[in-house]
């Protein structure tokens, strides 16, 4: 499997560590009034998709990037790629405005 | 106290090691300084201008190296942090750097943890490309170009520094098999 990083090009899946569900980006505010029951759902809840779903990979043998990869679990198709720094901010930019 | 008069010697991670292999040779590099700088938050533009003013190197871009008359040579590894390869000089090399960088930068004297390998001469694409996942092609990386991957599930840093010449770069605390997975590639082709 090849993984095509943003700013490096085609590396091999084997550089990689796969970590899950990219929904681990979103990590619930501790101080919200709800936290213990948001934080539960963060820890334990994940949809086990059989098609496409964005993952979290992180390139340890490379540029230490972490990395949110669109992949259809099914056919091992990735269909988009992008530095997981670059989702989080835009995550934070559209939260905030 | 017993009057006890040692002198010790530093020793490469290879011993020095060189050989030849036809028209390929396969050496250590030794006498190298190797300290990463990394970014503090927020200070890329300052600390770039920082490095230019005291190394006398630009910020490479990732992917890439720079050099400068001052004998230091930039190789940028990732977003955010480079690896400053240059002449050891005694002592501990990341005070060298940080003396002229100050808080613009976070430095680590990493000299001790790599061993560093040139593989130079005719065949060196057909050597290397049976271990190491890039394509290192003369038409995909150009001189001048770096990259880190695994060889052998080894991490390596691999510098193309002419043609027909590269340098790698490992854990030091691998570094006979490291050098054993590139013997024996270099051998398969002979």
């Amino acid at each position: 499997m090849i993984i095509n990083h943003p700013l490096l090009g085609p590396r091999d899946a084997a550089e990689f560590v796969y970590l899950g569900d990219a929904s681990l980006i979103d990590r619930p505010d501790w101080q919200s009034p709800n936290a213990a029951s948001e934080f539960h759902d963060y820890m334990h809840l994940r949809d086990n998709i059989a098609g496409e779903m964005r993952e979290l990979w992180f390139h340890e043998q490379g540029d230490r990037s972490w990395l949110v990869v669109t992949r259809n679990t099914v056919t091992h198709e990735i269909t988009n790629v992008e530095l997981a720094r670059d989702v989080a901010l835009a995550k934070q930019t559209g939260a905030s405005s | 106290m017993a009057d006890i008069s040692l002198k010790l010697e530093a020793r490469s991670p290879l011993n020095g090691y060189s050989k030849s292999f036809g028209n390929l040779r396969v050496e250590e590099v030794t006498g190298k300084a190797l300290v990463s700088i990394a970014v503090p938050q927020g200070g890329n533009a300052k600390l770039a201008t920082a490095i230019k003013k005291q190394l006398g190197a630009a910020w490479p871009e990732i992917g890439t190296t720079t050099t400068s008359p001052k004998g230091y040579q930039l190789l940028g590894i990732q977003t955010d942090m480079v690896l400053a390869v240059f002449d050891h000089r005694g002592g501990l090399s990341d005070d060298l750097i940080r003396k002229g960088l100050g808080d613009k930068a976070y430095c680590t004297d990493q000299s001790d943890a790599w061993v560093m390998i040139r593989v130079a001469g005719e065949g060196v694409y057909e050597a290397l490309e049976r271990i190491c996942p890039l394509d290192i092609s003369e038409r995909n990386f150009a001189i001048g170009q770096v990259a880190r991957t695994q060889m052998e599930h080894l991490g390596a840093i691999i510098v193309k520094e002419d043609k027909n010449e590269f340098l790698l770069m490992s854990a030091s605390s691998s570094a006979d098999d490291f050098l054993h997975a590139i013997t024996v590639s270099v051998e398969n082709i002979l």
